[in-house]
């Protein structure tokens, strides 16, 4: 069972034909996206109102409870079911799966917890019912996923679906940590529709683009 | 078998992040300490050495392809070797839904056949029973074992690979081998 001698020149030779990026070349082409999809993202944020607290019902303190902890619950599923430590395989499935599941439960249960301790912080809004938010959502999320999925090509070959959608989960995460500094809704049917779903539709859309592109990596 | 060396696979891991850095002349090590293993490994899988070859070839194109994102510190072995089983996997489906039916009969050596001593029949015999007692197990139990004893990976590199802890790895490896043990006595002449 003695390897074949013909096969290292063989491959040697194929390798040599199709050139490859250097891990300094992705990595320049992956700030430059990144910094793109920041501009675009923070240009269309600022273009729709941005941070919005004068004249809506919310006080300083609870906009900036809202936001830190949605900021600190994207920041833990990056760090827990993205971020890529030293394995080339991807996160293991209970990583994905426990991100996946209970990060959209922690954010409703936060948001809508500590709105509950201000005055009229749970308030429904007759004219919010979390369309505005859901679109805008998903207007702020859709250029990171892809931005995301595009870094991970080839690079969650366990799990690339799961993978997929926790990249979508991320997505959404950011997503909603700037609609909600945009949003001072809090009441827990417009926080579902409007601040929770756009997150599980992004990390289904993450599922599908993962399945088709975090696997192996074809020429 | 033989085992990898720490010291090989080591070299290997540095070669794979020299190359990841441009030095194009580093993809031979990492070809020398990988390439064997894994085209053993491959051609137990397909029981057929043309296509463990060209499984081989797809798989250091896959590896070059994707140098720029390998990570510091990775293990290249275990990823190496993920790569070549879903390889594998994806070819198993795409012949299970067009299955071949031609047969290349001048590939045939009947002198080969001829030849074979009896001695060299019933290790077949031996080897055949083993590898029928391992196309048994479960899968998860199955692939631990050809990992740690057949390809010599670490424990380790086998978690990583199986997406499981060392206890697992270390588990189900004692388990197959207790299942291979049982059916090599059964085997044995009285």
């Amino acid at each position: 069972m003695s390897l074949p001698d013909h096969l290292k020149r063989q491959i040697l030779a194929g390798v040599a034909a199709e050139p490859s990026p250097t891990r300094s070349a992705v990595r320049r082409i992956d700030a430059v996206i990144a910094a793109v999809v920041a501009v675009v993202v923070l240009g269309v944020f600022l273009a729709v109102g941005g941070v919005r607290d004068s004249g809506a019902p919310r006080s300083l303190p609870l906009m900036i409870g809202t936001f830190a902890g949605t900021l600190a619950i994207t920041i833990a599923v990056a760090v827990f079911a993205v971020r890529r430590g030293t394995s080339m395989l991807g996160r293991p499935r209970s990583h994905l799966l426990f991100a996946i599941i209970v990060a959209p439960l922690v954010l409703f249960t936060w948001k809508v917890l500590y709105s509950s301790l201000f005055d009229g912080g749970l308030d429904f809004w007759v004219t919010r019912v979390g369309h505005k938010c859901l679109g805008l959502s998903m207007l702020l999320g859709i250029l990171p996923l892809l931005a995301l999925v595009r870094s991970r090509r080839g690079q969650a070959l366990r799990h690339p679906r799961g993978s997929g959608a926790a990249l979508g989960l991320l997505a959404g995460m950011m997503a909603t940590t700037l609609v909600d500094l945009w949003c001072p809704v809090a009441h827990p049917v417009h926080v579902a529709y409007g601040h929770v779903l756009p997150i599980l539709l992004l990390a289904a859309a993450g599922a599908g683009l993962g399945a088709l592109s975090l696997g192996m990596l074809k020429k | 078998m033989v085992a990898f060396h720490e010291g090989s696979l080591s070299a290997a891991d540095a070669a794979m992040d020299r190359y990841a850095m441009g030095e194009d002349a580093a993809f031979a090590v990492v070809y020398d300490v990988l390439a064997p293993r894994l085209y053993q490994f491959l051609l137990r899988s397909t029981q057929d050495a043309a296509r463990a070859e060209d499984l081989l070839q797809q798989t250091f194109l896959n590896i070059h392809r994707a140098r720029g994102r390998f990570i510091q510190g990775a293990s290249v072995a275990s990823w190496a070797f993920t790569i070549a089983g879903r390889l594998h996997k994806d070819e198993v489906r795409r012949v299970a839904r067009r299955p071949e039916t031609n047969c290349d009969i001048a590939s045939l050596d009947p002198c080969t056949l001829e030849n074979r001593p009896d001695r060299l029949l019933e290790a077949r015999l031996a080897e055949s029973a083993v590898y029928d007692t391992l196309a048994h197990l479960p899968k998860s139990q199955r692939l631990a074992f050809e990992l740690v004893k057949l390809d010599g990976l670490s424990l380790a590199q086998v978690a990583e690979i199986l997406g499981t802890t060392v206890p697992a790895v270390k588990a189900l490896t004692h388990r197959a081998y207790c299942a291979l043990r049982t059916t090599l006595q059964d085997e044995a002449p009285t």
